[in-house]
């Protein structure tokens, strides 16, 4: 069974059971004062409230230095690395946004190697966030490079893990985000799509060669998964020959996927039914 | 450690029952506008500031109301520079300031200087 509470995202169940076996509940009380403020910054800086964002940053970062606990401030800075480099990245200051996230690489590795094996997939998100950056800092094959390889290392490691159905709908939640996100962010900022649309699927195509990929797990999730990435290949690269074949027989049931593949198609809704007519 | 209080900018109601002994309080945050209705048991604990004995879910409400906030703070000009920054904010939807004033410089300026900008 996967662990939910009250649909809650999985890694926050286990990052709070983590923090509630590690820390002391008054040490638990610090957490939660300087990630609420950290988490308020970050969601002012998505909604474009850039001056308000580095008020609440300023604030958390001055309750931070009233943090003695090391333990403590160190899954505080798991949470709030991500958050500052965030809130640079909108301010347009990559080269500080890149080295936060690095930091936050760097942190999220040293856990890792701890025995939190389940910050892996914050791991990888900071990886994608580094991409990110190089993406929008004048380097685009850098950053898809850095994509690929975000998501080579999540199959990898989805298939490893397979056996373990927390990890399993991590990385695939995981690897969904890393596809869309890029595609989405590709479309909206790039120079030149077209070029780079032709270079994601030639490094979504590479890491679906991966030897043994399909056979990872036999998980419908995992399976859907699987044919939403090739079938997503083919809609980069406009191939809708390609993408006719496939979808006839592909495994497709979330109505969400179905969506994103239809609005990048144009076309009308693709349902089971229409998907085995084409 | 952080230490917290009970912010100044908070109303307390009890919703008293007839012939029923122990009520349920409302506080009302007039920083944020938030409303929560707390037991008379879990109000205690609040107004005692035993706040590591509150349930997690409730001690979120009460940081995202601002019924909670750490003691250090001044309340006054914690207010006054999140209305400056609001208003940085505003503005910049309609003028390009971020070439006038960016984030270090606003930090450096005193009261008096960002009233004389604004």
């Amino acid at each position: 069974m996967v662990t939910t509470v009250q649909n809650q995202p999985v890694f926050n169940v286990l990052l709070d059971k983590t923090l509630h076996s590690v820390l002391s509940p008054r040490h638990f009380l610090d957490y939660s004062v300087v990630t609420f403020h950290y988490g308020r910054a970050l969601s002012l800086a998505k909604s474009g409230k850039i001056y308000l964002s580095g008020f609440y940053l300023r604030e958390a970062d001055r309750l931070l230095t009233q943090v003695l606990c090391p333990v403590t401030n160190q899954w505080i800075l798991i949470y709030a690395l991500p958050k500052k480099a965030f809130y640079f990245f909108q301010v347009q200051d990559y080269t500080t946004a890149g080295h936060l996230s690095e930091q936050a690489i760097h942190l999220c590795m040293q856990m890792q190697k701890s025995g939190y094996d389940f910050l892996f997939h914050a791991g990888i998100q900071q990886r994608f966030n580094l991409a990110r950056v190089k993406l929008n800092s004048g380097m685009p094959q850098m950053g898809l490079e850095a994509c690929s390889l975000c998501l080579v290392d999540l199959i990898r490691y989805v298939g490893v893990n397979a056996a373990n159905p927390d990890n399993l709908e991590l990385g695939i939640r995981n690897i969904y985000q890393v596809v869309i996100k890029t595609f989405n962010f590709l479309q909206k900022k790039a120079q030149e799509p077209e070029s780079c649309f032709l270079l994601l699927s030639y490094f979504l195509k590479d890491t679906l060669s991966l030897p043994g990929t399909a056979q990872f797990s036999d998980d419908p999730r995992y399976v859907e998964m699987i044919s939403f990435l090739h079938l997503f290949s083919f809609v980069i690269d406009r191939d809708f020959k390609l993408f006719r074949q496939t979808a006839s027989r592909a495994f497709i049931h979330d109505e969400f996927l179905r969506k994103i593949l239809q609005g990048y198609l144009g076309g009308p809704a693709i349902t089971t039914a229409s998907l085995t007519k084409l | 450690m952080i230490e917290l209080k009970l912010s100044a900018c908070i109303q307390q109601l009890a919703l008293e029952v007839y012939h029923v002994e122990s009520t349920d309080f409302l506080i009302y945050s007039t920083r944020t506008h938030g409303v929560l209705r707390v037991s008379a048991e879990l109000m205690k604990l609040i107004t005692c500031g035993y706040f590591t004995l509150l349930p997690d879910a409730l001690m979120v409400l009460l940081l995202k109301f601002e019924i909670v906030i750490p003691l250090d703070i001044v309340e006054a000009d914690f207010l006054y520079e999140r209305t400056v920054a609001l208003h940085m904010d505003k503005l910049d939807d309609n003028i390009d300031v971020k070439h006038l004033l960016t984030d270090t410089e606003l930090l450096n300026y005193s009261r008096e200087q960002l009233l004389i900008n604004f």
